[in-house]
């Protein structure tokens, strides 16, 4: 490969973008012809229309691979794929599930501007280092500005969590997704710039080593601030999220003995908070509603809120979503139902939180790993890139650590929700769920990832 | 269209498409691969921008190198049979510490640490403890190994 070329050449890159699009419009058409009009006409004009998203899906992917190979990218030509795949999966899904116009929606709203975000990122190499240089202040305390504003006066959804802003006469913006990635810069920069100082004057006291507790007294207060906003907005996956980033970024940054001190520390003041918040509150209803039904979804216990009882059973219940998933998943067996021939509309929340039962129930278990599989290699190239990056990188490690977990976090703990491995929580999985901005979100951090990605040596492949 | 084939093609192309997922899968895997196999080569040879490199041109039976291996040379590099060497012989007439090439910013310099069987420089044995210069195309022996040197 010279470096006289023009473009790089990324071969593997468009290739595996070629099966995506392939992909995407093969589901499209799937799930069209399960519903298909009998008169040849209105059957031909309903194909037409729903090869328009997978048509704008693949410019949308194409136009950032060019993008890359016209900053002469080298290396790394897995994780646009991957992303791509993952979205044209939740789209198919999406379709299947959803009214036209919401997919559409989730495409104005998250995918182009997403797109666009990914290449103004990519474009722009120098962007990371200014983050880092001039505003991490400033995006911290935009993120917790932004997150105590949807606390205090977000608008209440139907499961009576706080999750979006609406100012005036704006769609609601989904503010909790743009407080995950403001956090993350926030964790990257103080860790880079307070944990080394702290490490320095660690104390040993036996196998620990115990950091001064003022270079993290005011990492903890914000993190306890975002947890009791959070907790406000009755949004606990997104406090779980939290509480993921900060482990695994803490681990990331320290050598062992720093992490366990800290980490200790941490779980007291957690466990501090929780009590200090039960005992003035209770435990909140949403919580043990979702725990009740975690133990059994076929409970026929009955259901009582703050010492009333509703009349009805956990089975009725909180119970529901989980059964009808369970009962997605048992339907779907190891092929599945087939693209649009299931019924996994019955599963409530079908194409958001529950979006893995739909894709499980109509293209069964080998389908559902292939798509995890998909998952778990994007992963593991953000992280490679991670361990590749140059040493000095500090901050730029410590974020595509925390992108990663970011997007690991909701996986586990929506996927563990799914099959009640854990108690279910409100979260979204990234790439396949609706959500206009989540998507947007995602789509910049893997932004991110491919602009730090150009600093690590070309492998050329 | 009759409802028996259409349900037949329909499932047929569900089959497709999650077949479609795991070729794209397996492509992925393959390059994986392919990345990790460069890697490895890379590393064989040590980190670009070196001041030579040591090509194999001769092997005889005790030696497990494949002529045409080459290796990217540090301007201090250390041949035996020990781990630890910047290149390890695994090769029964090699010591553990074999031989020593240093790159002066000029020339090679070639001292043989001792070895029970020696080493030859362009066919003449090398004395124990002393630097020799070498030419830039010298051939070095070390136990059922040649190689040339590339400078």
């Amino acid at each position: 490969m010279s470096r006289t070329q023009r473009f790089s050449s990324r071969p593997a890159e468009a290739f595996l973008l070629l099966i995506v699009a392939f992909i995407a419009f093969l589901g499209f058409t799937l799930v069209e012809m399960a519903t298909l009009p009998d008169e040849v006409g209105a059957a031909i004009a309903a194909l037409f229309r729903a090869w328009q998203p997978p048509l704008v899906l693949s410019l949308a992917l194409f136009s950032v691979h060019l993008a890359l190979r016209a900053r002469r990218v080298q290396g790394e030509q897995l994780i646009l794929p991957l992303t791509g795949l993952l979205i044209a999966a939740g789209l198919t899904m999406q379709w299947r599930l959803l009214p036209p116009g919401m997919v559409w929606q989730q495409v104005i709203r998250g995918l182009l501007p997403g797109t666009v975000s990914l290449i103004v990122v990519i474009s722009a190499p120098r962007l990371v280092e200014r983050i880092r240089r001039n505003w991490p202040v400033s995006v911290s305390l935009l993120g917790l500005i932004l997150l105590l504003a949807t606390a205090l006066f977000g608008v209440v959804d139907q499961a009576g969590a706080r999750l979006a802003l609406k100012v005036g006469p704006l769609p609601a913006i989904q503010t909790s997704e743009l407080i995950k990635l403001a956090l993350i810069i926030f964790l990257a920069w103080y860790l880079e710039s307070e944990g080394e100082a702290a490490a320095g004057r660690a104390l040993t006291i036996g196998w620990l080593r115990l950091p001064p507790l003022r270079y993290f007294i005011p990492g903890l207060l914000f993190v306890a601030l975002a947890t009791l906003a959070l907790v406000r907005m009755s949004d606990f996956g997104a406090v779980l999220i939290l509480g993921f980033l900060f482990l695994a970024m803490l681990y990331a940054a320290f050598e062992h003995r720093i992490f366990f001190a800290v980490l200790g520390i941490g779980l007291l003041l957690i466990a501090l908070t929780g009590t200090l918040l039960v005992a003035v509150d209770g435990v909140p209803a949403v919580i043990q509603h979702r725990f009740l039904a975690f133990l059994d979804p076929w409970s026929e216990a009955p259901l009582v809120v703050n010492g009333t009882p509703t009349g009805i059973t956990v089975a009725e219940g909180p119970g529901y979503q989980l059964q009808q998933a369970i009962y997605a998943i048992r339907d779907g067996g190891l092929l599945g139902t087939g693209l649009g021939r299931g019924t996994p509309q019955f599963v409530p929340l079908a194409h958001s939180d529950f979006i893995l039962a739909a894709i499980a129930e109509e293209v069964g278990a080998a389908g559902t790993f292939g798509i995890l599989a998909a998952f778990i290699v994007l992963l593991l190239r953000i992280f490679r890139l991670a361990i590749l990056l140059p040493a000095p990188q500090v901050f730029e490690r410590l974020l595509l650590v925390g992108i990663g977990v970011h997007l690991l976090a909701q996986i586990f703990v929506m996927g563990g929700g799914t099959v009640n491995l854990l108690p279910a929580t409100g979260v979204t999985i990234p790439f396949l769920s609706q959500g206009g901005m989540a998507l947007l979100v995602n789509l910049a951090e893997i932004g991110l990832v491919m602009a730090l990605a150009q600093r690590v040596e070309p492998q050329s492949i | 269209m009759n409802d028996a084939i259409g349900t037949l093609l329909l499932s047929g192309l569900n089959l497709v498409f999650i077949g479609l997922i795991y070729l794209f899968l397996f492509l992925v895997f393959f390059t994986v691969q392919r990345e990790v196999r460069q890697h490895l080569r890379q590393q064989e040879e040590g980190p670009g921008a070196e001041p030579g490199r040591l090509e194999v041109i001769h092997s005889g039976p005790q030696s497990r190198m494949e002529p045409g291996r080459r290796f990217r040379l540090r301007s201090r590099t250390n041949l035996g049979s020990k781990p630890g060497n910047d290149i390890i012989l695994d090769d029964d007439f090699v010591s553990g510490d074999h031989v020593q090439l240093t790159w002066d910013g000029h020339r090679w310099w070639v001292e043989d640490l001792g070895s029970t069987n020696g080493t030859m420089l362009d066919g003449r044995s090398l004395p124990p403890h002393v630097r020799q210069s070498a030419d830039p195309h010298a051939t070095l022996e070390i136990g059922d190994t040649a190689f040339r040197l590339l400078s």
